[in-house]
């Protein structure tokens, strides 16, 4: 299992995650990752719509949420979204890179913080409760997705 | 190596008493804000590595808590390779670089290993580090890694690692060089904490490329200095993050910007040229007047180059008091951190007179 399959497990150990990359300003990449999860759970017909929003949000200069990835991968992915319908594997490259990115940067150090030590301790959580971040909007979203999955 | 805008004898004067000060700033260490400092430069300048540098000069406590275990740099090694080996050969069609049929099945290896890097461990490195090795010292590749004008982004470090592929094919350890030289790219802030003498310091470092910086200013406020890396062997390449922009025109102009920033007008500013030793390799291939057009001296001479560059970027400090310390550097060079910690202390003194 990878590190981040480890985190995403735990439906209050993504929130302690998604905190922990919030105060490091470094939400993003979680934030697309889980985006473009839920994206795979779309019907069809919501891909072609969705998928530009993502593309909107994470891929355009100057988005606020722009993600950190190379000049090349950005420009194939733009071709593709401008040529092909989107298909529910349209992000799956970026999102794997990503995922690697977040791997090797964020998660080793996530892992040896007081924020992932004390919840490993306690089991209990201090994310505000009126949070309404979107991201954990997303991260709700993906925990029914999955649940949803394994009934299937 | 390392030169002063200023000189230290002119403050002998505050200098005599820095044994007074230092002792006051022990004694009111427990009240004090940390000293900030912050590490700036554009995406893959080295930042981070000099981070790795200073927090290897720590107690034992702050290298446990801010060095990654051996195990994730053992994996990023391998990444890295991959990585490299896959980019060289996906690019050689368009150099028109045609591999036999047995070469090509090294490559499909290789390529199967990049795509399930979920598995990637020792074992599985092991049974394709030959077939790397052959790769990389075979004259295809040879000649795409040489090109003078690459189309294509490489880590810096590639050779360093290819050069030591024997050593990673088995079992190892890894070395305090492999670490300051796998790369790992930053996003978001990265924070350390730690003690030197009992005065507190905060160590910043931050993700480099354009989209990156917008996140900068958060950590703007009280800075004791500004460490800004830029990358001196970059004078011939793009950006990664947008193949228009010369890395040399973004480092020097983002240096301009943050120099003669509002933000920094009273924190003193370390300069790092980083990556000489790569740097001094590659003036031997590529002259520096073909990218930096208005150099008009001796291409193969370091001297010459290297003051080249750094004039260029000291004609970018609109105040003439502004202190700026430079240091040529590379990975490897563990004085990096004493002329970090030197040029602090001077300039704390220099405040300290100031202020009295």
């Amino acid at each position: 299992m990878t590190q981040l399959e480890q985190i995403i497990k735990d439906r209050n150990l993504a929130l302690v995650f998604r905190q922990f990359l919030y105060n490091r300003f470094n939400n993003e990449n979680f934030s697309f990752w889980l985006e473009a999860e839920n994206y795979k759970y779309l019907d069809k017909s919501e891909m072609d719509i969705r998928s530009k929003a993502i593309f909107a949000k994470y891929f355009l200069a100057d988005s606020k949420y722009e993600l950190n990835i190379n000049f090349q991968d950005r420009k194939d992915l733009e071709d593709k979204i401008n040529k092909n319908s989107a298909t529910s594997d349209t992000f799956d490259r970026i999102q794997n890179d990503i995922k690697k990115h977040m791997e090797t940067d964020a998660i080793p150090l996530f892992l040896k913080s007081d924020d992932y030590k004390k919840y490993k301790e306690s089991q209990t959580i201090s994310v505000p409760d009126r949070d309404r971040s979107v991201t954990v909007g997303m991260i709700e979203e993906f925990f029914k997705n999955r649940q949803l999955g394994t009934q299937n | 190596m390392k030169m002063c805008t200023r000189n230290k004898k002119d403050i002998t004067t505050e200098y005599l008493n820095s044994k007074k000060i230092d002792k006051e700033l022990r004694q009111e260490s427990s009240t004090l804000q940390p000293l900030k400092l912050l590490l700036l430069g554009s995406g893959e300048c080295g930042k981070s590595t000099i981070f790795k540098q200073i927090i290897s000069f720590q107690d034992e406590a702050t290298k446990k808590e801010y060095t990654p275990p051996a195990e994730y740099v053992i994996k990023n090694i391998f990444l890295n390779i991959l990585t490299a080996t896959s980019t060289l050969v996906r690019v050689a069609p368009n150099y028109n670089i045609e591999f036999t049929e047995e070469e090509n099945q090294k490559i499909q290896t290789v390529l199967n290993a990049f795509s399930e890097l979920e598995n990637l461990d020792q074992t599985i490195f092991t049974s394709i580090s030959d077939n790397i090795k052959y790769l990389w010292n075979s004259k295809q590749i040879q000649s795409i890694y040489n090109d003078p004008n690459r189309i294509y982004q490489l880590n810096d470090s590639t050779e360093y690692l290819m050069s030591n592929i024997d050593r990673y094919s088995k079992p190892f350890k890894p070395t305090q060089n492999d670490y300051l030289r796998v790369r790992v790219k930053t996003t978001g802030i990265v924070e350390a904490d730690f003690k030197i003498e009992a005065v507190p310091f905060k160590l910043v470092d931050v993700g480099g490329q354009k989209n990156q910086r917008r996140k900068w200013i958060h950590c703007f406020q009280d800075i004791t200095s500004v460490l800004f890396v830029t990358s001196i062997n970059d004078y011939d390449t793009v950006l990664e993050e947008d193949n228009a922009t010369s890395r040399f025109t973004d480092s020097l102009e983002l240096f301009r910007e943050m120099v003669n920033s509002n933000w920094f007008v009273k924190s003193p500013f370390v300069l790092f040229f980083n990556k000489v030793d790569l740097f001094k390799e590659k003036i031997k291939r590529i002259p520096v007047s073909q990218h930096l057009k208005d150099f008009n001296g001796n291409d193969h001479s370091y001297e010459e180059t290297s003051q080249f560059i750094k004039n260029k970027f000291h004609t970018t400090i609109k105040n003439s008091n502004k202190i700026v310390y430079h240091h040529f550097t590379c990975a490897l060079d563990s004085h990096a951190i004493e002329v970090v910690f030197n040029s602090i202390q001077h300039s704390l003194l220099m405040n300290v007179a100031e202020v009295l």
